[in-house]
C-alpha cells in the first residue's frame, strides 16, 4: 500500500513512502511506481494464490501457528484500512488469514477498525525517544504508544509479532534499547514473538531507480554482538525472539 | 529427408552418431578428432549370417563382449564400450524396459513365449534368448572362477525363475540395463522401481533376510553401478543419460502409492549426489506430507532431482488421449519427462523439436504486412501458417525407419501375441511425440506487436518487422521500448494464458487426425531440449530476444514470482495432443528453502493442488555459478539441472553455463 506516515532513513521500500505516483528508470525500462486497484481486481489477484495460503479457521488457529495468508504491507497499510474493509471481509469469507506490517503511526480510529479486521499484526518498534522519533522518522510517539496500548488490550486477543529494525546510528543506542526492553516487558504477555531485523541494503536498486540517494547503511561488527545481547535480554523477558535472516 | 536422417535410416555406420553428438559443442576440429577416435576404437561385431540382422549380430556380440567384474561392487555391471552392433535404421530408445516382467516372472518365460510365436519374430526371439543366455553363462563362469560367491548368489539363477530377493531384483535390472546399453539403445530409463521391487523388499524385511540399512547400502551400490560409463552413456551433452528412476504415484484404486523404498531411493540419491541416475517423483494431492519433506531434503542436495510429475493432471489427460485407464495410472516417462507406458509402447516421444516462434516470423516474411490491420487478423494469419508448417513437420516423422528390435519386443506385451516386432507396430501404443520451443517468444512477440503496432500505433508492423530482421541494430530506442514492455509468458495474467491456450488449441486441431503408419497418434509438449540450439539458429524476435540468443527454458519466466509461474503453468490447457511433457522450471536460492523449509513444503503442496503438469528446479545461486565458471577447479562436483537432466556444471558448453548464470541472476532480482 503506497503512502507512509513516517520517513525512516533506512527504509527499504522508498517507493512506498509517498502516496503519489512516482516515475522510475531501471534496467533501461521506465515505469511508474503506484497504481490504483479496485476491490474486485485486488480480490481476483489475491484469490489466485488461495491454494498456497492453507486453510485458516479464526476460531481454532493458535497464536503462532498460522498457515499462509495475505499480508498488507507498504508504506503504512493502516492508512487505507477503511478501503481494505471489503477486501478483508471477503478474505475471511474464504478462510484466508490477514496480517499487516504496521508502524502504528496512524489515527486511533484506524487502529480500532484494524483490530476488527486483522488477525496478525507485525508491529515495528523503532525509536522510542519522542524528540528523536519526531526528528528522524517524523512520528509522534504519544500516538504510537496509545495505539500500541489499544492493540495490546483489545478484547479479542490479537497475534502480535514485534519487529525491531536494528539500524546502526538510529535504533541501536543503549538508551533506545532500554526503552524497547521496558516496552516489551510491559506487554510481554501479549506479544507472540519478537523479530530483530538487521540492517540491509536490499532497497538500493529502488533508490537508484527513483533517482534518490541511497541511505548509508553502516554495517559495523559491534551490531552482531549487540544483537546477540538484545536477543538474550528479550529471551530473559520470556518472549520468543529471533534474528531475521536477510 | 535430411542427410542425417538418410544416414540413420540406411547406413549401418550410423552407430557412430549417438556416441559423438555430445562432442559437437566442442568445435569442429575437436568433434572430428573425437568421432574418428571413437570410430577407430569401436569394433563393429557382425555375425557370419549371409543376410544378417540385428538378432544375429546381437548373438555374436554377446559371445564377444568383454566380461569383467569389479570386486569393489556388490553387483555385476559391465558395459564393453568398445564393441557394438551396426544395423540399419533408428534404434528405439528413450524409455524404460518393463523390468517387472523379469522380476515377477522370468526372462526364460517371456523369451520362450516369444519364440513360440514362430515365424521371423520367433526366430529372432530365439537368437536373442540365446544371446542373453550366452552372456549370462560367460559372466557366471567368470564369477565362479574368481570365487565371487556373494555376487554369484544374486546372479546365478536370474534368467530361469522369478526373483526371490530384493538384491537379486536389483541385479536383474542392472543386467538387462547393461544389455540395453550394449545393444545401442540410448537413454535407458529405470522405471517405477519402488513399485517393481516393493514386495521383494518387504518380504526380505519381514523374513529377517535384510535390514533397512542393508537395503539402503544395496541401493547405493545399485546407483553407483548405473552411474558408471558416464561419458559413453551421455547423449546430446555430457550428463544427458536418461536413467530416470520413477518413484511414488497414484494407483488405480485412487490411493497414493509409496513405500520405504521410495524414501530409501530419495535418501540414497541425496547422499550420493550424482547427476545420473536421476529421480522423478510422481506427486498428488493425496501424497503424504512426509514424502514432500523427504523430496525437499533430496532437492537440497542440489542435483536437480527430483523433478515432480503431477498425477492429478497427467493421468486424466493420458486417459483422454487414449491410454487405457490402468496404463495411465502406471505411467513412467521417457528419458526426461514425456509420459510413457512401459512394456506396452513403441512411443518415441522425443523425435524432433518444433519452433513455434519461427512460425510467426515465417508468416511475417510471407504476408503482406500492410494488409494486416488488426491483431485478430495477425493471429488468424499465424494460425494458418502454424497449421501448414505443423502438418509438413509431422509428415517428416513418417520418414523415420525404425530398426528391428527383438530384445525390446520380447519385453513388450502385444508383440509376442501378434508375432510382430515392436518396430513394425507390434506394441499396444505406437505413438510419436515431439517437443516445442519458442512458446514464450511467440506469446510475448504477439502481445508486444499488439501493444506497439495496434494499440499505441508507435510502429507499423512492417517497420517493426524490418527492425527485427536487422536485429534492432539500427534502432536502439525501439529495442529499449520492447525491453521496457513487461514479460507476459509465465506471468499469471489473462492475455498471455489466453494466447498460449489458443496456440495450443490450433496445434491440437492440426494434429488430432494424424496417424502414423502403425496407427499411432502424435503428442507434443511445451518443454524441449532445444531452447539453446534452436535459439542459436534463429533471428531476433519481438520479445527482446536478439539473433542467436536462447529461448526461455520450458515453461519459465525468470522475472516472475514462484506462485505466479505456478499459476500460469496450471492454467495452460493440457490434454488433447499436448501431453508430451510440460515442465515449469525455476531457480531457487538454496537459503530460501533452508531458511523457510515449512513454507517451501507448503508451497509445493499448494502448487500440486493448483495443478502444474510437471515441475523442476535448480536450487542454486548465481554467485556459486559465476565462481564455478571462473574457478572450475573449486567446483568439480557442482551439479546443475539442464533441460531434463542434470550435469556437472564444469562439463557444460560455455553457452549453457552462461544461460544458467543469467537465469540465476534474473531470478534473484525478481525475488529481491
Amino acid at each position: 500500500m503506497k503512502g507512509c506516515s513516517l520517513h525512516c532513513p533506512w527504509c527499504s521500500n522508498p517507493e512506498n513512502i509517498s502516496s503519489e505516483f512516482q516515475q522510475y528508470h531501471k534496467d533501461g525500462k521506465t515505469g511508474v511506481f503506484g497504481r490504483y486497484i479496485g476491490v474486485d481486481e485486488l480480490l481476483t489477484e489475491l484469490l489466485k494464490d488461495r491454494v498456497f495460503y492453507g486453510e485458516f479457521d479464526r476460531a481454532k488457529t493458535g497464536m503462532i501457528d498460522y498457515p499462509g495468508g495475505v499480508t498488507f504491507s507498504g508504506g503504512e497499510p493502516l492508512l487505507q484500512i477503511d478501503r481494505l474493509e471489503p477486501v478483508c471481509m471477503r478474505l475471511h469469507e474464504n478462510s484466508i488469514s490477514i496480517a499487516v506490517e504496521t508502524a502504528l503511526f496512524v489515527d486511533e480510529k484506524k487502529i480500532k477498525k484494524a483490530c476488527e479486521l486483522v488477525d496478525i499484526f507485525y508491529v515495528d518498534v523503532k525509536i522510542l525517544n519522542p524528540e528523536r522519533a519526531k526528528k528522524i522518522v517524523g512520528g509522534d510517539i504519544g500516538n504510537y504508544l496509545r495505539n500500541l496500548d489499544f492493540l495490546m488490550n483489545y478484547e479479542e486477543r490479537k497475534n502480535v509479532v514485534v519487529r525491531i529494525p536494528f539500524i546502526g546510528g538510529f535504533t541501536d543506542d543503549s538508551d533506545n534499547q532500554e526503552k524497547v526492553l521496558d516496552l516489551l516487558d510491559r506487554y510481554k504477555d501479549r506479544i507472540s514473538m519478537v523479530e530483530i531485523l538487521p540492517e540491509h541494503d536490499l532497497g538500493r536498486s529502488k533508490y537508484e531507480a527513483l533517482g534518490i540517494e541511497s541511505p548509508r547503511i553502516i554495517c559495523y561488527d559491534v551490531s552482531k554482538v549487540w544483537i546477540t545481547w538484545y536477543l538474550k535480554k528479550i529471551d530473559e523477558l520470556g518472549i520468543r525472539a529471533e534474528l531475521c535472516v536477510i | 529427408m535430411g542427410i542425417k536422417l538418410w544416414i540413420k535410416n540406411n547406413l549401418r555406420c550410423s552407430y557412430i552418431i549417438p556416441l559423438t553428438t555430445k562432442y559437437k559443442t566442442e568445435g569442429t576440429v575437436c568433434f572430428v578428432r573425437k568421432a574418428l577416435s571413437i570410430a577407430m576404437s569401436t569394433k563393429v561385431i557382425k555375425s557370419s549370417a549371409k543376410k544378417r540382422n540385428v538378432a544375429d549380430d546381437t548373438l555374436q556380440l554377446m559371445k564377444l563382449v568383454d566380461v569383467c567384474y569389479d570386486p569393489a561392487l556388490t553387483f555385476y555391471y559391465h558395459i564393453d564400450e568398445k564393441k557394438t552392433i551396426a544395423v540399419r535404421g533408428n534404434i528405439l530408445s528413450n524409455f524404460p524396459l518393463d523390468y517387472r516382467k523379469i522380476i515377477d516372472g522370468s526372462f526364460r518365460e517371456i523369451a520362450c513365449l516369444a519364440v513360440s510365436a514362430g515365424g521371423k519374430y520367433g526366430s529372432n526371439a530365439r537368437k536373442i534368448r540365446e544371446a542373453v543366455y550366452i552372456l549370462h553363462s560367460r559372466i557366471v563362469e567368470l564369477l565362479k572362477k574368481g570365487h565371487h560367491t556373494s555376487v554369484l548368489r544374486y546372479f546365478e539363477d536370474i534368467l530361469d525363475r522369478k526373483a526371490e530377493h530384493f538384491a537379486e531384483g536389483l541385479q536383474r535390472i542392472l543386467f538387462f540395463n547393461q544389455i540395453m546399453w550394449q545393444t545401442r539403445h540410448r537413454l535407458n530409463g529405470i522405471g517405477r522401481i519402488d513399485r517393481i521391487l516393493g514386495d521383494l523388499y518387504l518380504k526380505d524385511i519381514e523374513d529377517g533376510y535384510l535390514t533397512k540399512e542393508e537395503a539402503y547400502d544395496l541401493i547405493c551400490d545399485f546407483i553407483k553401478c548405473l552411474h558408471q560409463n558416464y561419458e559413453f552413456k551421455s547423449a546430446a551433452l555430457m550428463g544427458d543419460i536418461g536413467q530416470i528412476i520413477i518413484l511414488g504415484g497414484i494407483g488405480d484404486d485412487g490411493n497414493y502409492f509409496s513405500n520405504e523404498l521410495t524414501e530409501l531411493f530419495l535418501r540414497a540419491h541425496k547422499e550420493l549426489a550424482y547427476p545420473d541416475p536421476k529421480i522423478m517423483l510422481r506427486v498428488s494431492e493425496k501424497m503424504p506430507k512426509s514424502l514432500i519433506k523427504k523430496a525437499t531434503d533430496c532437492l537440497l542436495a542440489r542435483t536437480g532431482s527430483p523433478i515432480f510429475s503431477n498425477d492429478d493432471i497427467i493421468i486424466k489427460k493420458m486417459k483422454e488421449f487414449g491410454y487405457a485407464e490402468s496404463d495411465a495410472y502406471d505411467y513412467c516417462v521417457s528419458a526426461c519427462w514425456e509420459p510413457f507406458v512401459s512394456g506396452k509402447s513403441l512411443d518415441q516421444n522425443n523425435i524432433l523439436s518444433f519452433n513455434l516462434a519461427k512460425v510467426l516470423f515465417d508468416h511475417l516474411e510471407r504476408a503482406n504486412l500492410k494488409q494486416i490491420s488488426s491483431f485478430k487478423e495477425l493471429i488468424r494469419g499465424y494460425d494458418r501458417t502454424l497449421f501448414k508448417e505443423l502438418k509438413a513437420f509431422v509428415k517428416r516423422l513418417d520418414d523415420y525407419v525404425w530398426a528391428e528390435d527383438p530384445l525390446v519386443s520380447i519385453f513388450t506385451d502385444s508383440c509376442t501375441i501378434k508375432g510382430k516386432d515392436i518396430s513394425r507396430g507390434g506394441a499396444d501404443y505406437n505413438n510419436f511425440g515431439f517437443t516445442t520451443v519458442g512458446m514464450g517468444a511467440v506469446c510475448d512477440s504477439l502481445l508486444n506487436i499488439r501493444e506497439l503496432c495496434f494499440r499505441k500505433k508507435e510502429y507499423s508492423l512492417s517497420a517493426l518487422e524490418t527492425k527485427r530482421k536487422e536485429n534492432f541494430e539500427n534502432d536502439r530506442e525501439c529495442y529499449d521500448k520492447l525491453k521496457a514492455l513487461p514479460g507476459r509468458f509465465g506471468h499469471d495474467e489473462k492475455d498471455s494464458i489466453m494466447l498460449v491456450n489458443h496456440i495450443i488449441h490450433v496445434c491440437n486441431m492440426t494434429l488430432s487426425e494424424y496417424r502414423n503408419r502403425m496407427g499411432g497418434k502424435i503428442k507434443f509438449g511445451l518443454s524441449s531440449p532445444d531452447y539453446i540450439l534452436s535459439g542459436k539458429k534463429e533471428t531476433a524476435d519481438i520479445a527482446g530476444r536478439k539473433n542467436g540468443m536462447p529461448y526461455s527454458t520450458h515453461i519459465s519466466a525468470d522475472d516472475a514470482g514462484y506462485t505466479e509461474l505456478i499459476g500460469f503453468a496450471s492454467d495452460i490447457s493440457y490434454g488433447g495432443c499436448n501431453i508430451n511433457g510440460n515442465v515449469a522450471d525455476f531457480f531457487v536460492q538454496p537459503n530460501i528453502i533452508s531458511d523457510n523449509r515449512e513454507k517451501f513444503e507448503m508451497f509445493i503442496e499448494g502448487a500440486i493442488k493448483r495443478g502444474f503438469y510437471q515441475l523442476q528446479m535448480n536450487i542454486m545461486d548465481s554467485a556459486t555459478l559465476i565462481d564455478a565458471k571462473k574457478h572450475p577447479e573449486k567446483h568439480e562436483d557442482l551439479i546443475v539441472r539442464v533441460w531434463g537432466f542434470s550435469a556437472y556444471f564444469n562439463e557444460l558448453p560455455e553457452d549453457y553455463k552462461d544461460q544458467l548464470i543469467l537465469r540465476a541472476l534474473n531470478s534473484e532480482k525478481s525475488v529481491a
